[in-house]
């Protein structure tokens, strides 16, 4: 059982840990929860050039600048739920492949799959939704 | 023979020469590094999966940016849809192994050698015979044979063993080739829409070419 001296050293220790207090810690614990930031509003680091470079693209067929910068943010988007699905599955080969080092390759990919299935299975929802966005601007007048 | 007559026959030949192949639309460099790279993993070969897209091109002949997309779409969910579909199969070849070893030990037991079931023994013949190795499968067959039980009986055993898994796997080659068949619906639809234009255009002739020809 909890002593009352252990319990107010508790409170007293709580109290002056407050979390980050300068900008640059407030910005790496902002981070804390993402996971794949797929659902974020706010661009990732270098997103910005390619959606540049894919509007370009996209506006010299669409010839209209907002459905062109629709259409590529959402292929961006699913460019980044793309690399999150492989990275996923990558991850589940690589820890497979650890536990089991003569496993062979086929049987690798298939473990991995099963193992990454729940995680593929939630970014398939947000592929569905970046492929509908992008349909969407694509079919824009 | 000659080394020298080897090369006049050679020269001689009559076998017909293979056909050309068609040129085959090549992805432009800039366009492949917008569209991403492909979604291989360190087991994949790539080789095949170029060999995917390069087909695909063919196919399809891409006259802009928004069809090499469809192209890259098509072929990273081509590719998607397969490995999940090797993935069932290696996995319902997996569950044939236990569904061998049943087998094996029911019919041990039913011989009344229960004292003789040697699980690693029996392990290790299952092994064979997933395997193929030829006189463990014939061996075994004459086994399933005797035990009034057949190759499908004995797929449907694998099968139930495996089912959640592959119901999984099943799931992930689904979605793939539904979200590939609408690609390939959106790419149908554009190009009909490019060809009605077209139609439309070239219904409106003007007089002064239509004058030329008279």
């Amino acid at each position: 059982m909890t002593s009352d001296r252990r319990r107010a050293a508790n409170r007293a220790n709580a109290a002056r840990s407050t979390g980050p207090r300068t900008p640059a810690g407030k910005a790496r614990a902002a981070d804390n929860a993402r996971r794949h930031g797929l659902a974020a509003a706010a661009p990732v680091a270098g997103a910005d050039t390619q959606t540049a470079r894919l509007a370009a693209a996209y506006h010299r067929l669409l010839g209209d600048t907002a459905a062109a910068q629709r259409a590529a943010d959402a292929h961006v988007h699913l460019l980044r739920v793309k690399a999150a699905k492989l990275g996923a599955l990558q991850r589940a080969l690589l820890a497979l492949k650890a536990q089991a080092p003569a496993t062979g390759p086929k049987e690798l990919e298939a473990g991995a799959l099963l193992q990454a299935y729940p995680e593929l299975r939630k970014l398939g929802d947000y592929e569905r939704k970046a492929r509908s966005r992008l349909k969407a601007a694509l079919r824009a007048p | 023979m000659s080394q020298q007559t080897d090369k006049s026959v050679a020269r001689r030949s009559t076998l017909p020469t293979p056909a050309a192949t068609p040129a085959q639309p090549v992805m432009p460099p800039e366009v492949r590094e917008l569209l991403g790279p492909a979604p291989l993993t360190s087991t994949e070969d790539h080789a095949a999966y170029e060999r995917m897209l390069g087909q695909l091109a063919l196919a399809i002949s891409p006259s802009d940016f928004i069809e090499w997309t469809a192209v890259k779409e098509l072929a990273d969910l081509s590719w998607e849809a397969a490995r999940a579909r090797r993935a069932i199969a290696v996995r319902l070849a997996l569950a044939r192994k236990p569904a061998i070893h049943k087998v094996l030990e029911t019919d041990r037991l039913g011989r009344g050698l229960a004292w003789t079931v040697d699980q690693d023994e029996l392990w290790e013949d299952a092994a064979a015979i997933a395997d193929g190795e030829a006189d463990a499968e014939a061996e075994f067959q004459a086994t399933l044979a005797k035990l009034g039980l057949s190759e499908r009986a004995l797929d449907d055993a694998a099968y139930l063993t495996a089912v959640d898994e592959v119901q999984k796997l099943q799931d992930l080659a689904e979605k793939a080739s539904a979200r590939r068949d609408a690609i390939l619906r959106q790419l149908e639809r554009r190009r009909d829409a490019a060809a009605e234009r077209a139609r439309k255009a070239a219904a409106i002739v003007p007089p002064a070419i239509d004058a030329e020809f008279e």
